[in-house]
């Protein structure tokens, strides 16, 4: 008779172990300010601790009469920067991972750049290279867009270039399939990861952006993070956390929200 | 199944191709013919140009000299999706984004088949490669060779006129090779499909080919049946790839014999020159033997080759010969060889 094994637990491998901790501590820390912020956001008066007197809507209500506004803009911004980003990014993209030819690296390396310029710098080049498109908000826009390409792009050449999507594309190909039911049938579903990734990446960055629009904002045009400045300077500090905590349930939805579109599937892009 | 309506003939008309950049030409001057519903397995070692060849007929790349005709009608001008080809790549390249069912219907839907059509040939192909129990599983839950039938009822779906397999085998394990290899053979003849199979393995090449085609650096070194391939190879390095055959010199004797060392005479399969008292020969591991007998060698290595042994032993002439034994032989004893019953000599240069 065979006897019976003595059952063997794995053992847990010791670096995913240092992995997943520093995973947890880094999430607390950036976390850990948000209950914070509501407490201060819900105390009638922060001077006199928390919740002291009692817990108060009355800072988010006003807070998002004051921002909303200017959320719904930098919403509008977003998207309309999304769109550009597809619309310029995704054929750069395609043109990098695909195509070799003469000033291929370079021009792989000037998509790059903006990430290296400081907001101020970029904002202020801008300023003096284009002064008259400032006044009806093209300068906001092409300061939000040149922000965001470089992570629209960087998100989405190397899954364009990967053999294995290659070789799909390839197969699809002798199996009937021409460049756009290639493009539709093979090419978006693998991508459709890194294509989400990036999309949340732009529409966040954007909507959070503060350096290039500070400089680029115009008094009817003033994206949401501007407005969030003055607020923080100029009001008390019940105010500034409940527009904070206004900002964040504005922002953190819209993140889920793509990313369940996606069928969860960012986190393998 | 139903076989295709007219089965396809390949014509490769002196086709060259170098890849962008290269200086080396990936194949050249390729010049051969595959008949309709024949299914000829594409020999070589590593980077002699085998894929290449298939990813010529496929459409992926574009030779830069030469012809190639599909039932006598030149293809070169056409795209990939127009020529009507069934491609499986040595990764299978399923789409993980479908299911089984979604692979092999992948190609009708393509070419605009509608639903009725499409679940009924799903349903042919699934049951052609045994994997109809498999039709709603991710292919990421398949094995090895659950994933190689997916990936051949895909090409086979949309009723290709040829079908190109490259290494199909060399992702599973060697067990699974051989027990698959005769399994996936007789689906192809069930299919009635002129195949283009591509290996590294001469073995498989030998088991299941009508016609084999051995390349070596890009160009055609034979292209013949297994049998001649194994008994008339037309060169040393046919000879030593297909049967790991060893060349010699040996000397013209009389009523069609030659003499490979002092005492060592052996009939040849055609006439000897003429002209020449030294002829080249091959010899396999299998034509000579142990026998008391026979001439003395001196054992220079032995290798076990599962239930025999690969035997090389060093003639008086110092010409190294191989042949198999039932037990291992030291290095540096003597032993003596003879040849083996009914053997003649293969020679190279006529």
């Amino acid at each position: 008779m065979a006897a019976s094994l003595p059952s063997q637990k794995a053992r847990p491998d010791p670096v995913q172990q240092v992995g997943a901790t520093f995973a947890w501590v880094t999430a607390l820390i950036c976390l850990a300010p948000i209950p914070l912020v509501v407490i201060v956001a819900t105390t009638r008066n922060w001077a006199d601790g928390f919740w002291a007197g009692g817990i108060t809507m009355r800072w988010l209500a006003e807070g998002w009469q004051q921002i909303s506004p200017y959320a719904w803009f930098s919403l509008r911004l977003a998207v309309l920067i999304l769109v550009l980003d597809v619309l310029v990014g995704l054929p750069t993209a395609w043109l990098i991972a695909r195509y070799d030819f003469p000033g291929r690296q370079l021009l792989s390396a000037l998509t790059m750049v903006p990430i290296a310029i400081p907001g101020i710098a970029m904002a202020l080049a801008l300023i003096l290279a284009y002064p008259a498109m400032r006044g009806d908000g093209r300068l906001l826009v092409a300061g939000h867009l040149l922000y965001t390409l470089p992570f629209f792009v960087g998100a989405l050449v190397a899954p364009l270039s990967h053999p294995r999507l290659r070789e799909l594309e390839a197969v699809a190909a002798t199996l009937g399939a021409g460049t756009v039911k290639r493009l539709l049938f093979v090419v978006l579903p693998q991508v459709r990861g890194a294509l989400l990734a990036a999309t949340i990446m732009v529409v966040t960055l954007s909507m959070g952006e503060f350096n290039v629009s500070f400089f680029l904002f115009t008094p009817s045009l003033k994206p949401l993070p501007v407005e969030l400045y003055s607020a923080y300077i100029t009001g008390r500090v019940e105010q500034a956390a409940a527009i904070t905590l206004c900002f964040l349930l504005f922002v953190i939805p819209a993140t889920i929200a793509l990313e369940r579109l996606g069928g969860g599937r960012v986190g393998q892009a | 199944m139903n076989k295709p309506s007219k089965a396809t003939s390949i014509d490769f008309e002196n086709i060259t191709f170098a890849y962008p950049g290269s200086s080396v030409a990936a194949v050249t001057d390729i010049t051969l013919s595959v008949r309709p519903a024949e299914l000829v397995v594409v020999v070589g070692p590593s980077g002699c140009g085998k894929s290449t060849l298939l990813r010529i007929v496929a459409g992926l790349v574009q030779p830069s000299r030469g012809r190639l005709l599909l039932d006598g009608s030149d293809t070169l001008k056409l795209p990939p999706e127009k020529r009507r080809i069934g491609w499986v790549p040595q990764s299978y390249a399923l789409f993980d984004h479908l299911d089984v069912s979604g692979n092999v219907a992948f190609g009708l839907r393509m070419q605009g088949a509608n639903r009725e059509q499409r679940d009924r040939r799903v349903q042919e192909m699934l049951d052609l490669c045994r994997i109809s129990q498999f039709a709603h599983r991710p292919v990421s839950e398949l094995s090895g060779g659950q994933r190689q039938r997916v990936a051949i009822a895909r090409a086979l779906a949309t009723d290709p006129r040829v079908l190109l397999l490259d290494e199909p085998l060399a992702a599973l394990d060697p067990q699974l090779r051989v027990a698959l290899r005769a399994d996936l053979e007789a689906l192809l003849r069930r299919s009635g499909v002129t195949t283009l199979f591509v290996t590294h393995d001469q073995s498989e090449a030998l088991a299941i080919a009508d016609r084999v085609v051995v390349l070596r650096d890009g160009r055609i070194e034979q292209y013949d049946t297994p049998e001649r391939l194994w008994t008339q190879p037309a060169n040393a390095f046919v000879a030593e790839f297909v049967s790991r055959a060893i060349t010699l010199k040996a000397r013209c004797r009389p009523e069609g014999t030659v003499e490979l060392a002092p005492g060592l005479i052996a009939p040849v399969n055609q006439a000897l020159p003429s002209d020449r008292d030294i002829v080249t020969l091959t010899v396999r591991p299998t034509d000579l033997m142990l026998d008391p007998e026979g001439v003395a060698v001196e054992v220079t290595g032995c290798e076990y080759a599962g239930g025999t042994y690969t035997v090389f032993g060093r003639l008086a002439t110092g010409a190294v010969v191989s042949f198999l034994a039932d037990a291992r032989l030291p290095i540096g004893e003597r032993a003596r060889v003879g040849l083996r019953h009914g053997t003649r000599l293969n020679v190279l240069d006529q």
